[in-house]
């Protein structure tokens, strides 16, 4: 659905953003934002560096806000 | 109007990770780049939206059920084998992976064809040795 300039269509929306991310970043996202775990703990779980986690979910939520304009669901 | 501020900083904003110095700059930055605030705004709501569990879909597929119980089926014992039979099972497989190492050594299968030839002939040796000793209590017995 196309909005008026930045108008949002929340429900559902990031679903399909979220399963093209690569899968590091996919996963990053997916445990912070829908199992609610902290960056240490992503950390932990990923085996990787902090700072690691951090660009992972800096540059996934990026490419998801990215395909959502792309997808119409925000207007320039 | 063009700004060089890092993005980032404005996601570590709103996940409450950013430098209190940066954060500071941030806000002071934030108030007079209107590009910033159009992307801060942005970020809230993908925030949001990332954050509400209700967008997603956590129900586990019917399929988990059945695949469950095939893989509970397959790695429980089977019925009708009481408890000796699992230790004997038990046992034999311990003896077999044991003595594997014996297939590897030199001359074992031909030491294991001459102990059955050995067998073999056993019987016919143990014939001779009781005939002579029959013989032999004959011959006492006589005298």
């Amino acid at each position: 659905m196309t909005g008026t300039r930045n108008t949002y269509t929340p429900l559902l929306t990031t679903t399909p953003a979220i399963k093209n991310l690569p899968p590091q970043e996919r996963m990053a996202v997916i445990l912070r934002h829908i199992k609610g775990m902290k960056y240490e703990e992503i950390a932990k779980n990923m085996e990787l560096p902090l700072g690691t986690v951090k660009t992972l979910l800096h540059r996934g939520r990026k490419t998801i806000k990215e395909s959502m304009k792309k997808d119409g669901i925000w207007e320039e | 109007m063009d700004c060089n501020l890092d993005v980032t900083l404005l996601q570590d904003l709103l996940e409450g990770i950013i430098d209190p110095v940066e954060k500071l700059f941030v806000e002071e930055h934030v108030k007079s780049c209107k590009k910033c605030r159009k992307e801060l705004a942005e970020l809230k709501l993908l925030f949001w939206d990332l954050n509400d569990r209700s967008n997603y879909d956590l129900s586990f597929p019917a399929e988990l059920d059945q695949i469950k119980g095939a893989l509970l089926e397959e790695f429980a014992e089977k019925p009708g084998k009481n408890t000796t039979e699992i230790i004997f099972d038990i046992q034999r497989q311990t003896a077999r992976s044991a003595g594997m190492f014996l297939d590897y050594v030199p001359g074992v299968k031909e030491s294991n064809e001459l102990v059955k030839k050995g067998l073999r002939g056993a019987p016919s040796t143990i014939g001779k040795v009781s005939k002579a000793l029959v013989k032999g209590t004959r011959f006492l017995l006589a005298e």
